[in-house]
Formats: C-alpha cells, sequence, structure tokens
C-alpha cells in the first residue's frame, strides 16, 4: 500500500493498490488495470474520477462530498462508500457512463448517529448510444440513538440496451438479525457491535485501512 | 430437567393468545417431538422459550435445571445451555461464522484460543461436508435452505448446548443432507447423553432419523395427545385430530 501526496490532480498508469488522503477538491484518473484506491475524505470536498480501465475505490468519510465519476472505455468500476457521522452531511455520488459496455457497481453504506442527519443521493446516467452498460447502486443507511437519513437513488436511463438497479434502505438494525444473534449467546450489545462491523466492512479491507474505519465506529460502540 | 408449566404466551401488543395453558416436562437426555398441522403454536414455543421480542409471557413459567427462564434475556437463555436451531435461519451480511462463534464462546467464557477453535471449525465442517472457507464467510449468506441448516448444526457443535430445540429441522433439506444434519446431532447426543431434544416437527420423516422418547400433538396452543413414536406414525396415516376428518355419512338408498 502507498501513502501518496497529492497535489490537486493525480493520475494513476501502474496497476496496484493506493492510500490517499484527501482534503482539497481533487481529481483522480486511472488509466492503468487493477487499480485499488483507499480513500479517506475531509473538508467537504469534490472529487472527479475518470476511469479508464477496472477499477475499485473505497472511500470513508465523516463529512460531506462530492463524487463526479465519469467511465470511458470499457472499464468496470466498484465503488464503495463508508460514511459514519453524527452530523448534518449529504454525500452525493454521479455516476456517468461516458462510453459503450462501460459497468458500474456503487454500494453506499452509513451509519448516523447522535443528532446526525446523513443523506446519501446516488445518480447513475446512462446517455442514448452507450449500448450494454451496467448501472448498479445499493445504499444503505442505519439511523441509531436520534439519528436520521435519507437516500435518493437516482437512474437517469436514455439507453433500451442497458442493465439498471438501485436498491436502498434507511432504518435500524433488523431485530430478527439482533435475536439470531443473540440465540447464539451473544450479549445484545456485541450482537449490535458485531452487525455494526459487518455492516460497515461489507467488503475486505486491509488492515490499515480497516484501523481507520474502527477507529471512527469506536466512538459510535462506546457512546 | 427443562420444565414449561402452564404457559400462556401472546403476540406483543395484540390480544391474540397462541400457548394456553401449554405444559411440558423434559428430563435430562430425553428426545421430545412435538407435531402439529400449521398454526397451533409449535414455532411459537420455540421462539417463546428463547424470549423472541414478537412474543410476551402473559402468565406460566419456563425453568431449566431449576432455574427460572422467564425474567432472562435471550443471550442468558442460550447461555444456560440452549440452542435453537432455527426454522429458517438469518443471514448476516459482513459477520462471519467464526466472528459470531467466537464471540459467543468468549461471551460464555470458553476457551477461544484461536488454533484449538479453528481446528474444531475444521473439523466439525468437515463432518457437515461444509467447505473449509465457510468459517471465514458470512453468516448464511449464499447458501442454500440445506446449507443454511448445516451450518446452524455447526454452531450447535461448536458452542455444546445441554438443550437443543430443532425447529422444522427437515424444512429445506433434501434427503441425503437431512441425513448428513441428523447423523451428526446424533453423533453429538452420543457423546454428550445428557443432552435433551426437543422437535418440532410436520413430518415423522425427521423421527425415523432422530429417534424420540415421546410423540406430542399439538393443537390450540396446547399438547392434547402424548405417545411413542407410534403416535408419529398414527398421525402421518391418519392425520392430525380435528384437521380433514371426515364424519361417517349416513347411506341413502
Amino acid at each position: 500500500m502507498n501513502n501518496i501526496l497529492l497535489d490537486s490532480a493525480i493520475s494513476f498508469s501502474k496497476e496496484g493498490t493506493f492510500k490517499l488522503e484527501l482534503d482539497k477538491d481533487t481529481t483522480i484518473s486511472v488509466e492503468s488495470d487493477n487499480v485499488k484506491l483507499y480513500l479517506v475524505t475531509k473538508n467537504n470536498i469534490k472529487v472527479d474520477f475518470n476511469i479508464l480501465n477496472s477499477t475499485t475505490i473505497y472511500n470513508i468519510t465523516r463529512e460531506s462530498i462530492t463524487a463526479n465519476i465519469n467511465i470511458y472505455n470499457n472499464a468496470k468500476l466498484d465503488f464503495y462508500e463508508m460514511a459514519v457521522t453524527d452530523k448534518e452531511i449529504t454525500n452525493e455520488v454521479n455516476v456517468y457512463h461516458k462510453n459503450k459496455e462501460t459497468t458500474s457497481n456503487v454500494t453506499c453504506h452509513g451509519i448516523s448517529y447522535g443528532k446526525g442527519d446523513l443523506k446519501f443521493s446516488v445518480n447513475g446516467y446512462i446517455k442514448k448510444g452507450m449500448i450494454g452498460s451496467i448501472c448498479n447502486q445499493s445504499s444503505r443507511i442505519i439511523n441509531l440513538d436520534e439519528g436520521k437519513s435519507s437516500i435518493k437513488p437516482n437512474l437517469f436511463i436514455d439507453e433500451f440496451d442497458s442493465i439498471a438497479n438501485h436498491s436502498a434502505y434507511t432504518g435500524p438494525f433488523d431485530e430478527k438479525l439482533l435475536f439470531y444473534l443473540e440465540t447464539k449467546g451473544i450479549s445484545k450489545k456485541e450482537a449490535f457491535n458485531l452487525l455494526l462491523n459487518g455492516f460497515m466492512k461489507v467488503v475486505e479491507l486491509p488492515i490499515d485501512y480497516e484501523s481507520v474505519l474502527d477507529n471512527i465506529l469506536d466512538k459510535v460502540m462506546r457512546r | 430437567m427443562f420444565k414449561i408449566d402452564k404457559l400462556n404466551v401472546k403476540i406483543k401488543d395484540t390480544d391474540k393468545e397462541i400457548l394456553k395453558d401449554f405444559s411440558l416436562t423434559i428430563d435430562k437426555g430425553e428426545i421430545h417431538a412435538i407435531m402439529g398441522p400449521n398454526g397451533v403454536g409449535k414455532s411459537t414455543l420455540s421462539k417463546a422459550i428463547m424470549h423472541h421480542p414478537d412474543y410476551v409471557i402473559e402468565s406460566g413459567s419456563i425453568t431449566y435445571n431449576g432455574k427460572t427462564l422467564n425474567d432472562l434475556t435471550t443471550d442468558e437463555i442460550a447461555r444456560k445451555g440452549i440452542y435453537l436451531l432455527m426454522q429458517d435461519p438469518s443471514i448476516i451480511d459482513g459477520v462471519s461464522n467464526s466472528e459470531a462463534l467466537r464471540t459467543a464462546l468468549k461471551e460464555r467464557g470458553s476457551d477461544t484460543n484461536l488454533y484449538s477453535f479453528i481446528t474444531k471449525m475444521k473439523k466439525e465442517l468437515d463432518s457437515l461436508n461444509l467447505p473449509k472457507d465457510a468459517m471465514h464467510r458470512s453468516i448464511n449468506k449464499g447458501l442454500s435452505g440445506g446449507e443454511r441448516k448445516k451450518n446452524e448444526v455447526l454452531g450447535l457443535k461448536v458452542l455444546t448446548p445441554s438443550f437443543i430445540i430443532l425447529d422444522e429441522l427437515d424444512s429445506g433439506l433434501d434427503v441425503d443432507s437431512l441425513k448428513v444434519v441428523a447423523n451428526n446431532i446424533n453423533d453429538y447426543l452420543k457423546e454428550n447423553k445428557d443432552t435433551s431434544v426437543l422437535i418440532i416437527t410436520h413430518y415423522s420423516r425427521v423421527l425415523d432419523l432422530i429417534k424420540p422418547d415421546y410423540v406430542h400433538e399439538m393443537k390450540d396452543g396446547k399438547i392434547i395427545k402424548t405417545g411413542d413414536i407410534t403416535l408419529a406414525k398414527q398421525i402421518e396415516k391418519t392425520g392430525f385430530t380435528g384437521v380433514n376428518e371426515v364424519e361417517p355419512s349416513e347411506n341413502y338408498e
């Protein structure tokens, strides 16, 4: 894993795994195949992505972010957003399928706790002529305490020969899941913590990146 | 000894009474089966024992080894050694089998040494014909109905309960998988002779594989008949009491 001090624009022309901390508006271009980006974003920034090859992006944030993602060639993008907040923040993800046969899978998971108000706005655009493109979105926010949340999942599809799906959920953890874990002899608190961790780490994260998320979740678990 | 005495259970926030003066006593090492048609309260019984939040105990008591379970939480009941093998086990994305079971052992104050835990898990996965990597997979995610039941038996063998509730064990299981699951439970019972079992089922086929000492027929929230395996066979042949019974008709000529 590489830590990179960033200029406001950067491109990746070699495959690999990269960890970035972003605190200002940035443009990221991915030219190589098999690039994995682990981002921690701060300061309510805007990040523009130009994706020219298969790319996986993970973003952890406690603040608002706008991600504008342009996908070119036959590129496939897997984008994971993990937001934890007790403030009012908005995460906007806009995915533009700029060429034929481009694929996007956008997964946004969030925790709104305390007096948090977390909003996800996830927009997928497939214009006419972008034949064979696939645009998938899955967004979930778990509300804890007095936390509020909303999800606006939008698919703007002008091409018949394309596939688009979305799903969204906001609310508390399902009582059924807590009950299941409790029947194994796990206390409600530990069961809740397992679900919280599982929900936020639904994808396998590198250890040092996982610790960033642990630090954020620790505050939620100890509250 | 596991004892239910005149238990009355309602669905939460309603007046709907599901269990009515239900009583049952199960001694150490005994296997009891409860049979009955849909809607008589069989699965409610298993959930009420484990204090499912959808049900409220209005009156009566549940005791295990002399201790009343009425005021305990679900996890406390489980840690007393009671294990519910659910009819429809939940899928929990992001929480692995090993994480959940190791946490459950830790909560019991049991040995959670990683090496011995992994060794035990591998052995039990093998005996259940489940892949080794199943321990690191999300609980029941991507598994068929049968594999989910096997996964629950895995939990049983790792957590070593002394009282097992099998709620519709055979639902979703094909013939071969049912045999694997039943053989594993029988092996466990051979190794743990004091373990008691409560089998909840519609059909007698599971009772051919896990032999009960007593069979009870349930209707309208209570037990109406008790016998041995022959009662199960009779039910299989003639149906449940009062269901689809045909009154003898007069012969008009």
